[in-house]
């Protein structure tokens, strides 16, 4: 069972790892970096 | 100490765009597109890297599945646990550097804490959904301290500062209501250990369902305890570490690792074959043998005063 639960995590851990290169791929990258390079100035409190 | 040089290289190397000093603007390079795994406002003039839940709510907002996010949350968060918050978030170095205030301590009970669930699900999540703004980022004592009072005080020139108009002329409500939202939870985190990590930060929410599952964890060998049965005291978090040491409140800061009797350890789950932490009761025989060396410990104490 400890085995088996040690593969689980280690087969969880690489579609974690599949998903992350998946969402780049896909361009997630480029949408945070975007995200991350405009300013919400409302969010700061600023009108 | 070594906790301390991760905490303050992590708040410097994610906030060392000096640039915006010298053409009132932020860094948009290629950095920006990383999620560092604590809470740190991307808005910060100075700041490099993207804050996990200000990105997270973006998706949200464009209703789009966050396939980068998740998985480095997740291969974090399965790694270590909730380390990140005790060994390099800058916000939780701050408020433990309030903590030290000389002042009288509370702990508001465990069942307070929550309450951080039901911020991550209710205003990070469900409310970015139906309104459609990150009204997390909007309420956020991190972004307060680290990109509005800054750049109020500050008052750039820059066009993406200004869009239209000097900072300082356009202050409006919402700015004061962030400042006493910064404000109560510094009055809070000078009595209370760590208030914002306990009881409001979604990223800590989301780490604390990682710390019973994670790859290493903390390990409790209950027979080495015996003469310590105050030590769960030292726990920061005031977590007891003889009943569960991987509790969701962790932040794996390691404080309980340097108790003297040295009963916990931080080890990769397949290190062992005693593989949980939950208190395993000792032989009756081990227990007598102690009670009775420690009565003879205190009758030689009292007879020495």
């Amino acid at each position: 069972m400890r085995v088996f639960v040690r593969w689980l995590r280690i087969a969880v851990l690489l579609i974690l790892l599949g998903l992350f290169a998946y969402g780049v791929k896909l361009g997630d990258f480029s949408e945070i970096r975007y995200n991350g390079s405009i300013l919400c100035i409302s969010c700061i409190g600023i009108k | 100490m070594k906790r301390r040089l991760f905490q303050i290289g992590t708040l410097v190397v994610s906030n060392s765009y000096v640039g915006s000093v010298f053409f009132s603007n932020i860094y948009q390079g290629w950095f920006k597109g990383v999620c560092i795994p604590v809470m740190n406002c991307y808005g910060c003039p100075l700041a490099m890297v993207s804050c996990p839940i200000g990105t997270l709510q973006h998706f949200v907002i464009i209703k789009a599945f966050p396939l980068m996010l998740v998985g480095i949350l997740g291969i974090i968060g399965l790694t270590v646990g909730r380390m990140t918050c005790g060994w390099l978030c800058p916000f939780g170095f701050f408020q433990e550097m309030l903590y030290k205030v000389n002042t009288r301590k509370f702990f508001p009970g465990k069942a307070w804490s929550y309450s951080k669930y039901l911020v991550l699900l209710g205003l990070t999540l469900l409310v970015a959904f139906w309104v459609g703004e990150p009204w997390f980022c909007k309420l956020c004592p991190v972004g307060t301290l680290e990109a509005g009072i800054p750049i109020v005080a500050w008052n750039p020139g820059g066009d993406i500062f200004t869009q239209g108009g000097s900072i300082i002329s356009r202050v409006g409500v919402l700015f004061y209501v962030k400042l006493s939202i910064l404000f109560t939870l510094v009055a809070a985190a000078v009595m209370i250990h760590q208030p914002f990590c306990r009881y409001v930060c979604p990223l800590g929410a989301i780490w604390s369902l990682f710390n019973k599952l994670s790859l290493f964890r903390l390990k409790v060998n209950a027979g080495a305890c015996a003469f310590f049965e105050d030590c769960h005291q030292g726990c920061p978090m005031d977590i007891n570490v003889h009943q569960d040491a991987n509790d969701g409140d962790c932040i794996r800061c390691l404080e309980c690792t340097k108790w003297k009797c040295k009963m916990v350890k931080f080890k990769p789950v397949w290190s062992e074959k005693q593989p949980d932490s939950k208190h395993q009761p000792l032989d009756p025989e081990i227990v007598r043998a102690l009670e009775e060396l420690k009565e003879s410990e205190r009758q030689g104490h009292d007879h020495r005063h």
